[in-house]
């Protein structure tokens, strides 16, 4: 598939050699100071989540390109069947890749807390479980979201994807396909006399449509997955909280210790 | 310069260190075996003058240095500390907290004083004016009090009860290490990032504790000095372990203003800042988190306060010296 990457080398690991001992509180206070575990652990955590965020990000640009290349075979009765085309091209696409693409972010902070996890297990063993089970749950819901959203678009004559102001994005289409109708009546007799102008013309709506129709779904993706409007249930930032609950939980523990 | 306490010099340490059977965490030296505090780390007036006058702003890397000057006395620095395998740990945010316990001196501390107070000002004049004017007066209030205070403790060595006086300094040295702290606190919360503004009160927050322990030990209170320097780095902690240089990048005014560049092209410039700063906030947790350990030994080998500073701040020809755990 096109995301598919030669494996990356994993980093090394730079954490030196960690450990919380055995022992009364008071002794270990005495004796042993563990800030090198405390400051391996909060690298970690800052590391992964500045990599969850910029592996999304770069992740995402890669899989635009693909979205284009599908956007630019579409025919156009596709633009009257983005119901269709949506669920049958992009919902799988963009499923596939969430899939594949967080997985693969948390997988490189699980690894790379298993190498200083090895030895605060005694202490703190599942306090430093990595769960990726509320995330698989939110891919879920992303992928599900995502194939809404496309049968939503879908369920939008082409016409209003050309004449719609993109700024409203996904919603503002939704209240106009309840809200409006008459206005979709139009839009149909438009588009006719529209095509009646040639091919030129049609070619030109055509490309005017599917950059629309491309803008709402990189829009509905942005707010899913990186969540910079604000959307706090994001996937980036579901996957931060994840990394931040893990680090604090082991830095509790050394904190009583 | 060796004096009574019985400090030991950074060589014997550093064929350790190099083959790893010593590892440093903030400043301490562990055995990496075993993970046992084997010694505490102690910079000398030496290193505090040498650094004072070499770096502006502590939060500026060492190898930002340009001038021809600063980068002779670098160069001494380094080869001092070199064998330590603490460059990094020395020329940064530490220098804030102080290794070990701040061999600084409270003239100098007064100097450091000014050039923060002046930093602030300058960002408070670029405020809205009535707001400016009633936040500037309270820091020009703040910053005055702690003025006097180092200055009273510089002198109460010529009094005949200087402990008693030293104690209640460093009771006063308290209230303005809280207001800082509560200054750190509110601007941490706000929705943008003023980076600015955080340095400098950052700096005034440690100062003032750096200020605390040192009347305390100087009044030969180290068990008070031991209980302040906990609080003062599970406050640390507290304040600075959410920051996260992710999340301080996103509330840069540069990513939070209306720009019409990328915000991916942003967020990435303003990562590699952000990252430099929180390896300095990091230091600074290291080095306050050091400390304790270093009074409870102090306490345990029954050393008598008054004379560890002076021996550190005497000290001529080493930087740091080494004092080995119980």
């Amino acid at each position: 598939m096109f995301w598919k990457r030669k494996p990356q080398k994993t980093q090394s690991n730079s954490a030196p050699n960690l450990e919380i001992l055995a022992g009364s509180t008071e002794l270990r206070h005495t004796k042993y100071g563990n800030l090198d575990l405390r400051r391996a652990i909060l690298v970690w955590r800052d590391r992964h989540i500045e990599n969850v965020e910029l592996h999304l990000t770069r992740q995402l640009s890669i899989f635009y390109r693909a979205l284009d290349s599908k956007l630019e075979k579409m025919a156009f009765r596709d633009l009257f069947m983005l119901g269709s085309f949506g669920k049958r091209t992009i919902a799988p696409m963009y499923k596939e890749w969430l899939m594949l693409e967080v997985p693969r972010s948390m997988s490189a902070a699980q690894g790379e807390l298993a190498k200083i996890h090895v030895h605060v297990l005694e202490s703190v063993g599942h306090a430093s479980e990595l769960s990726l089970k509320d995330d698989v749950g939110a891919l879920k819901d992303a992928a599900t979201a995502a194939a809404a959203g496309a049968a939503a678009i879908a369920a939008i004559p082409g016409f209003l994807v050309m004449s719609t102001v993109p700024a409203w994005g996904v919603l503002g289409w939704l209240g106009l396909t309840t809200i409006y109708l008459p206005i979709v009546a139009i839009g149909i007799l438009v588009v006719g006399a529209l095509l009646a102008l040639g091919v030129y013309k049609a070619a030109s709506l055509k490309s005017n449509a599917i950059r629309r129709y491309r803008k709402a779904i990189v829009n509905n993706i942005e707010s899913q997955v990186l969540g910079r409007d604000g959307n706090s249930d994001a996937i980036c930032k579901k996957l931060q909280k994840d990394i931040e609950l893990t680090a604090n939980k082991i830095i509790e523990e050394i904190d009583r210790c | 310069m060796l004096g009574p306490i019985p400090f030991e010099v950074p060589a014997y340490y550093a064929a350790k260190l190099h083959s790893g059977t010593l590892i440093r965490a903030g400043a301490l030296l562990k055995d990496s075996a075993s993970g046992r505090i084997v010694a505490h780390l102690q910079e000398t007036g030496l290193a505090q003058n040498l650094i004072s006058s070499a770096i502006s702003s502590p939060f500026s890397p060492i190898s930002a240095l340009s001038s021809v000057a600063a980068n002779a006395q670098l160069v001494q620095i380094k080869a001092m500390i070199e064998g330590l395998q603490i460059l990094q740990f020395v020329n940064l945010g530490a220098t804030i907290a102080g290794i070990g316990v701040s061999a600084i001196g409270f003239a100098l501390m007064n100097k450091k004083l000014n050039g923060l107070q002046a930093t602030v000002d300058s960002l408070i004049a670029r405020v809205e004016a009535r707001f400016k004017e009633l936040q500037a007066r309270e820091l020009r209030s703040h910053y005055s009090k702690v003025h006097g205070l180092f200055n009273q403790a510089d002198q109460a060595h010529f009094l005949t009860n200087a402990a008693g006086e030293w104690g209640k300094i460093a009771g006063m040295l308290a209230d303005e290490s809280a207001y800082f702290k509560g200054e750190l606190v509110y601007l941490l919360q706000q929705q943008s990032f003023n980076r600015q503004l955080f340095e400098p009160l950052t700096q005034s927050y440690a100062l003032c504790n750096a200020g605390r322990i040192e009347c305390l030990v100087l009044s030969q209170e180290l068990q008070a000095a031991h209980k302040v320097a906990q609080d003062v780095a599970i406050d640390c902690n507290r304040m600075f372990d959410p920051l996260n240089p992710t999340a301080l990048a996103r509330k840069s005014t540069i990513l939070t203003d209306h720009n019409e560049r990328p915000y991916d092209h942003l967020l990435q410039q303003e990562l590699a800042g952000m990252q430099e700063l929180v390896s300095n906030i990091r230091d600074i947790q290291d080095a306050a988190l050091s400390k304790p350990y270093l009074l409870k030994t102090m306490i345990e080998r029954d050393i008598d306060g008054y004379q560890y500073l002076r021996q550190v701040r005497e000290e001529k020809e080493r930087p740091l010296l080494l004092l080995q755990a119980s």
